[in-house]
This record gives C-alpha cells, structure tokens and sequence, in this order.
C-alpha cells in the first residue's frame, strides 16, 4: 500500500463525510457559514493527527481487550486540548463553535479511522491516512459551509474576523443582494443541502470511475 | 495481567501529563477571555462601563442603593451553567448565562445570543421568575436557571441585609 494511494482512499474514494456518512453531527451543525466550518475543520485535523499518530505510536503496548477505552481517552485528551487552545487563542470562534468541538470526542470517524488503521500500520501510513481523512472532512465541511451560506446570506467568508484577526475584517464577499434559499442557514437546510451536495459527488466520483473503465479508454479487461 | 496494567497506567499518565501541561500554558489567556467576556456582558446588562477597579471574580459587585451583580452557578443537564444575576432596588432581576455545556439545538436556548428566553426574564422579579414554566424537552436546563435566580435573589437579599 503506496502513501499516495492511502491519501487518495481517505480523501475521495472514503471519504468520511459523503462515502462513509461519518460525524454528520458536527458537519452539519457548525457548516452554517465558511468561517465556522473552516474552525471545526481545523480543530477535527488537529484531534484526527494527534490522535490517530498517538495511537499508532502506542499500539505495541494497547492491550487488545482494552483498545476502546484507550482510544477514546487518547481522542478526548486531544479534544480537550484542543478546545483549550481555541478558547485561549480563537475566543470569539470559541464561543461559537465551543459546544461541537466538545464532541468530536464522539465522532466516529476518529474512532474508525483509529481502530480500522491507525492501531495497525506504521506512524508514516497513520499520518498520511489522518492527514487525507482530515482533508476529506475540512473539503466536505468547506463546500457545505460556502453553499449553505452563499444561500442563506449572500455571502462568503462572513466574520472571518473571528479565525483571522482584525486583518480579515474586509475579507467578507457580498455575492447575492438577495438571499436565494434562507433555509438553508437552519438545521433542516443543512440536511437538504448535505443531502444534495453528496448525491451530487457520488454521481460525479460514480461517473469519474465508470469513464476510467469504458473499453475505448484502454482499460477493458478484453484489451489487457 | 500486570503488563496490561502497567500499559494502561502508562497511557494514562501519559494523557495526563499532555492534559497538565495544555492547562498551565493556556489558563492566563482563558482567564483574560473570560473576564473580558464577562465584563462586556455585565456592562450590557448595566447600560454603563463597569468601573476597572470592580474585581470580577468576587461573588458580588456593586452596592444595594443602586445595583448589584451576583456571580452564581447551577447544574444544567451536561455540566454547570455559569451566570450572572443582576439586581436593582425593587428586586427587578436580569440574567445571562456566560458559559455553558447544554446539549445545542435542545439546552442552548438559554443562550442569549441564541434565543430570546432569558430576555423575557428581564425587570421581573424573583416571584414572577417563579411562574416562568419548563420549556418541554429541556425541564433540567430550565429548572437549572430558575434554581439560580432562587439562589440569586436569596443571596442578593442577605447581603444587603447585612
């Protein structure tokens, strides 16, 4: 198993949010706007890293019949720390996304990747694997976040000052004067969209194989 | 059994020490947030700046003869909800919740950024507070808040007794 193929399975092909369906929870919660969905990616990327090399480091001494309690204690340590890095360096996005960075503790995406690879490869593969994954969570977090907000307000990149500092206070782009869709600010919109936005890449992604695999591309099983 | 034993110890200690260490290099900034949250709320709440020298993590501020905050704290359904009361003569009461664990979608409400429930509280008095009914699937969060507005108003009451 090559680290380009490890990257390329955990960001497209398994991706937690739109193939696996995972940590749906905070995904839709905080993707009401750009801004709070690149906080949560950042504070999932760094729980998922941490963690899941952590684990992997460890697993010669996690006993196997107390794997699960010693993940979830490794995944809470670095939630918590987490939280306690946003709270004194981001308050203002803190108190936003506060109660959903609390419970990636929970997500089961974190759980899964470590059980099903982290607690069985090398630091190098872990690494590469939590990287992709993360990467796969923010890409799905990202495009929620813009659609669902470019609908629901108009905007994009709405209190970026709250992640950047008083630099991005201008960063904010009206595209819409009118918003198109208002629901889609609210849990039932987040659904709709998600719903949406997923069906939409796995035909994408379904339609991508199915090209790569026609005859006249060279690759049928009666050419090779 | 005993290297199984002593492997768990040791992630543990581990987890702790990593826990340990994130809370002494981040408890001074956390401090200063909070204090400046809390003193942005509380100068809300007042209409007026608070003066620098108020020390803000006192249980009380002010005097009787024209307000008086109190620091107060209650057992929601997920953890503690920390809040401040603030009381005029007359006993009109106001409160804002400052941090909480509420379960979000169903416990937040009383979030005032999130929900205007803790806002129609304000100017009542603790009797009125009283009659305030359980908002339906969150009777802990709603019980939590009106036990410390009980708390509060007792608390206020004996210290400008005194």
């Amino acid at each position: 198993m090559t680290k380009g193929f490890i990257f390329k399975n955990a960001v497209l092909e398994r991706n937690p949010a739109w193939a696996q369906l995972l940590g749906l929870c905070p995904l839709l919660a905080v993707s009401n706007t750009m801004i709070n969905a690149l906080g949560l990616a950042i504070a999932s990327t760094a729980v998922i890293v941490g963690s899941n090399t952590c684990i992997s480091a460890l697993r010669r001494f996690i006993p196997a019949e107390a794997r699960l309690p010693c993940f979830v204690l490794i995944i809470a340590t670095f939630t918590t720390v987490t939280s306690a890095w946003l709270e004194a360096y981001a308050y203002d996005l803190y108190l936003k996304i506060a109660l959903f960075v609390q419970i990636i503790v929970t997500n089961c995406m974190i759980l899964g990747r470590a059980e099903a690879f982290a607690s069985r490869q090398n630091i190098g593969n872990t690494v590469v694997d939590a990287v992709g994954t993360a990467l796969g969570f923010a890409l799905a977090l990202l495009l929620l976040g813009a659609i669902r907000e470019l609908l629901a307000t108009g905007t994009l990149l709405a209190n970026a000052d709250l992640l950047f500092g008083p630099t991005a206070v201008n960063w904010p782009i009206q595209v819409m004067q009118t918003p198109l869709l208002p629901i889609a600010a609210t849990p039932p919109g987040a659904f709709l969209v998600a719903g949406l936005m997923f069906a939409a890449g796995n035909v994408m992604l379904n339609t991508l194989k199915t090209g790569i695999n026609r005859p006249d591309r060279g690759h049928s099983h009666e050419r090779s | 059994m005993g290297r199984t034993v002593l492997s768990l110890a040791a992630i543990g200690g581990l987890c702790g020490l990593l826990l340990v260490t994130t809370h002494y290099q981040t408890k001074g900034p956390i401090q200063i947030n909070r204090e400046a949250q809390a003193r942005g709320l509380m100068t809300t709440m007042l209409g007026s700046p608070l003066t620098a020298e108020i020390d803000l993590t006192a249980s009380f501020q002010g005097d009787c003869t024209t307000w008086v905050f109190h620091k107060t704290q209650a057992m929601g359904y997920a953890g503690n909800i920390e809040l401040r009361t603030l009381w005029r003569p007359g006993g009109a009461m106001m409160m804002r919740v400052i941090a909480h664990r509420e379960t979000p979608g169903i416990g937040d409400f009383i979030d005032h950024t999130r929900d205007p429930w803790i806002l129609a509280l304000d100017g009542k008095r603790i009797d009125a507070i009283e009659q305030t009914d359980n908002v339906s699937g969150a009777t802990i969060t709603t019980r939590a808040i009106l036990r410390a507005a009980q708390f509060s108003a007792r608390n206020i009451e004996q210290f400008c007794d005194d």
